[in-house]
């Protein structure tokens, strides 16, 4: 092994592959700060001058556009509120208060560390773990998957902490919200309305950005403001600069819960068909549960709730490889698109990427990973001294330019006309359900969460009919997201008690 | 401030002009309908090559392989632009193929999919395959394999596996049908778990047990599946074959030790298949393998356009970016061209009569039984 990681050194040390995993991290750092593009669009555009070049500088190119998303995502959510893709929306939970104090610059600088930190912890796991991530992989069948999904959607009733029964209402609308379109298993149109752009169902760009984005623009315009306003006499410019550095340090307070939220995103990353947002989910709640460190209570500005999350979104890029790379299962459409460049340079998948020559490939892989990083957070923390003074700027200067943005976005995810309308009707749906108080981010997770749940359900119930409720294995899942969610809502309970607050602010 | 506006102002008026004489010029050129102008027609041209899939599947892949060559090779080198117009189960892209104009100035890349919406007679669709003309064809074959759990060595002993078939298919819909059809044929009772995300899900499912008969392309198999055959923990069952001129079944060139469907059924009831869905099979056979994805020009472009786009075709064959593309994206499958290709795809534009109602009526049955009957299905006595 040792002389396998002698190999993959050598070959990120070469200049002439270092200088694409630099180019990369360049164009990829754009698609996560554009609420709504993420690393595919960069991809995407690579694509066709990947072909014909040599396998580990195109690898390396695409390696950088990938990592760096995870790090620059963070802006849209911490600084609007909206997220940049669906692996950031747990970050807006504590991050977007914190800009509405007037703290974007600390959120900020404690995202980006946690970032690199957790990314670089992340790929060092992945390299230990990897000897035992087939055997992982292979005991896991759909019911157990099911099981796994369907800890996701528990953990939606603590992040409605308050209003638990209101979450559950925003998730089951959520889950008829994915059903739209034909049916995984068989043909069955479902809400499609005799339309045929409809027929792929919504995209997460479009309920995202129409959920979050449009209200939110909406109250910026309305409320005559801008995002922050500038507390306890200082400039919005001495709050910026310095505050990158306090978020950074508070990182750093805070390593163990680092380490424990990147450890954990990269051995659940593993599993194949676990998209990267429920490990941001779980990390947050876990970051929730030591109430004895959080200062401020989670959910309403406390840095912890940042810093997991945002660990945790950056060491899933590592563990994701794995399905990936070992068994052709893209974990996310930019893994796709990936495994597809590799197959245009001729790299070829498959178990056999365990020995020799391919791990050294894999081992490159992680390595270049943690060198993405590591570039991104430094390309960050340069940029966010100005790009944080935007929470400064008046609604009104701010909100044409984000329309036009966010417009755009949902557009280029499916270039028809009928997801611009889409896109206003879950921005009408989005401001009424802030008007009612009535908690947002649990549609998210029931929307990306949905037709994971009802494909592994099927599967299921058609292979083992109802036996699988007794599985061991399902047990053993079920059980850890049972006690997950008593302890929560509990905790939750003890926490309402002490708050005095009945509203739940924009969430 | 004014007397560097009136500058940039006649700096601009000159990109103008020069853009509008460019483009006038360009117009001049192209779409001019004379045969005998196959060298000058796509002189200056920028042409779509339109894929309805997302970027980074086998589609897409195809696409991106051909676009340089085709600049390289038609005469009047176009810059020709993928453009992915992804939605509807294929069918926006396609549409939107059909109903861009005539004239030469758009291609396209279509899969299985594309043809299967026409022969399913999908109502959104607006095209027909007769519409278009295939230029270059694209095989492949498709694998069928099972787990060393059956206990068998062959796929001859389907009949005595010493468990229950159970086979994974991601849904009812064209191209999982061949599966179902291919285990029906040889006489096996076996239920189908539908609703696998992708191939990969399918192939894990194999391996954790969930199903214990899986078939994926050739490609997908060479890479992930012939590994796990090597370490014990699969054996190929039968390879789906390549429908030839005579009515019969060809190996798969790619994975030519592994034996046909009509060759195990010939080792398993001592005679050659036939009859009705047998003749669905090679029907399915010859959209799934023999064109899984051609290179598509609408039919009615103007007599130039297509005569350069053969001269083209033919001449980027020597090129070795050409012959890696083949090796690398193809798997080393040859692309077919001229009368091979016309002869295989004309059959799939006219089939043999009956050919598009028995597929719809089988699709009907499979989906029905995936709904209502847990996916058991019976195989067919002969």
């Amino acid at each position: 092994m040792f002389d396998v990681i002698l190999q993959a050194l050598a070959n990120i040390v070469d200049p002439s592959h270092l200088i694409w995993l630099v180019l990369g991290v360049a164009i990829g750092w754009w698609t996560g700060i554009i609420p709504g593009i993420g690393s595919i669009v960069g991809i995407a555009v690579m694509l066709p001058f990947l072909y014909g070049m040599d396998p580990t500088s195109g690898i390396f190119l695409l390696l950088g556009i990938f990592a760096v998303n995870n790090t620059s995502d963070s802006f849209p959510a911490i600084m609007f509120g909206i997220p940049g893709g669906s692996s950031s929306v747990a970050t807006i939970m504590d991050g977007y208060p914190l800009s509405k104090k007037g703290q974007a610059g600390r959120a900020l600088g404690a995202a980006f560390t946690a970032s690199m930190i957790g990314g670089i912890l992340g790929s060092l796991v992945l390299l230990a773990v990897l000897p035992i991530a087939r055997p992982l992989v292979l005991s896991l069948g759909s019911p157990e998957l099911l099981m796994v999904t369907f800890l996701g959607l528990v953990l939606v009733g603590i992040i409605s902490r308050g209003a638990v029964l209101m979450g559950v209402l925003a998730a089951t609308l959520g889950l008829a919200l994915s059903a739209i379109g034909i049916a995984p298993a068989i043909y069955q149109e479902r809400y499609t309305f005799d339309t045929v752009f409809l027929q792929d169902g919504l995209s997460v760009v479009v309920v995202a950005l129409g959920l979050f984005g449009i209200p939110e623009m909406l109250h910026l315009v309305t409320s005559r403001k801008s995002v922050a306003r500038p507390t306890d006499g200082r400039s919005a410019g001495s709050v910026a600069s310095s505050g990158l550095w306090w978020g950074a340090r508070d990182t750093v307070r805070n390593l163990p819960l680092v380490a424990g939220s990147s450890w954990m995103a990269s051995v659940v990353a593993i599993i194949p068909g676990i998209g990267g947002s429920i490990v941001t989910w779980i990390a947050w709640t876990i970051a929730g549960l030591s109430k004895k460190k959080n200062k401020v209570p989670i959910g309403r500005g406390e840095i912890r709730g940042v810093i997991a999350p945002e660990a945790a979104n950056n060491a899933t890029d590592g563990g994701q490889l794995v399905p990936t790379l070992l068994f052709g299962i893209p974990a996310s459409g930019g893994m796709a698109l990936l495994l597809s460049g590799m197959t245009l340079m001729g790299v070829q998948g498959g178990p056999q990427l365990l020995e020799s020559d391919g791990l050294v490939l894999i081992v490159s892989i992680v390595l270049a990973l943690v060198l993405a990083n590591v570039f991104g957070t430094a390309i960050c923390f340069f940029i966010a001294r100005w790009v944080s003074r935007l929470s400064f700027v008046p609604g009104r200067v701010i909100v044409p330019f984000l329309v036009v943005v966010l417009t755009l976005a949902a557009f280029q995810a499916n270039d028809q006309i009928g997801f611009l309308f889409i896109l206003l009707a879950m921005g009408a749906l989005g401001w009424i359900f802030v008007r009612l108080g009535i908690p947002r981010v649990p549609v998210l997770v029931g929307f990306v969460l949905g037709t994971s749940v009802e494909r592994y359900l099927w599967i299921s119930m058609s292979r083992f009919g109802t036996e699988w409720l007794l599985f061991p294995q399902v047990w053993v899942v079920s059980g850890f997201a049972v006690l997950l969610g008593v302890v929560s809502v509990v905790l939750s309970r003890r926490a309402t008690r002490a708050e005095h607050s009945t509203t739940v602010s924009w969430r | 401030m004014r007397v560097l506006r009136s500058k940039r102002h006649g700096f601009l008026a000159g990109v103008v002009a020069a853009a509008m004489l460019t483009a006038l010029t360009a117009c001049g050129t192209a779409g001019t309908d004379d045969g005998s102008e196959a060298e000058t027609f796509y002189q200056g041209a920028t042409v779509e090559l339109i894929v309805p899939y997302g970027p980074g599947g086998s589609n897409d892949a195809a696409a991106r392989f051909l676009a340089p060559l085709l600049s390289a090779y038609v005469p009047g080198n176009p810059r020709v632009q993928v453009i992915n117009v992804e939605g509807g189960a294929t069918v926006i892209g396609s549409n939107q193929f059909q109903r861009a104009p005539h004239d030469g100035m758009t291609w396209f890349v279509g899969g299985s999919n594309v043809t299967f919406q026409d022969i399913f007679e999908n109502e959104n669709a607006e095209y027909t395959m007769g519409d278009w003309t295939a230029m270059v064809g694209f095989p492949q074959g498709q694998i069928a394999y099972g787990s060393t759990s059956l206990g068998i060595d062959s796929a001859a002993d389907l009949l005595e596996a010493d468990e229950p078939i159970v086979l994974a298919t991601q849904d009812t819909e064209g191209a999982s049908l061949i599966h179902v059809l291919a285990l029906q044929l040889l006489g096996v009772d076996f239920k189908i778990v539908s609703g696998y995300a992708d191939t990969g899900a399918k192939r894990v499912a194999l391996l954790t047990g969930e199903v214990n008969v899986n078939g994926e392309s050739t490609i997908g198999y060479l890479q992930y599946g012939q590994p796990e055959v090597e370490a014990g923990n699969a054996i190929p069952l039968y390879s789906f074959g390549f429908p030839n001129a005579d009515g019969g079944l060809d190996r798969d060139p790619a994975a030519p030790d592994i034996p046909t469907i009509a060759e195990v059924y010939e080792e398993i009831y001592g005679e050659a298949p036939s009859g009705e869905m047998w003749d669905l099979y090679i029907g399915l056979a010859k959209v799934n393998s023999n064109i899984q994805k051609a290179f598509y020009i609408h039919a009615d472009a103007p007599a130039a356009a297509i005569e350069a786009l053969e001269i083209g075709i033919e001449a980027m064959q020597d090129d070795p970016d050409y012959l890696e593309g083949v090796e690398n994206v193809l798997e080393g499958y040859q692309p077919v061209f001229g009368e091979e290709l016309a002869e295989q795809y004309a059959t799939i534009v006219t089939p043999t009569p009956g050919f598009a109602e028995a597929a719809i009526a089988y699709r009907t049955e499979i989906t029905e039984a995936v709904n209502s009957n847990n996916g058991q299905v019976e195989g067919f006595r002969p």
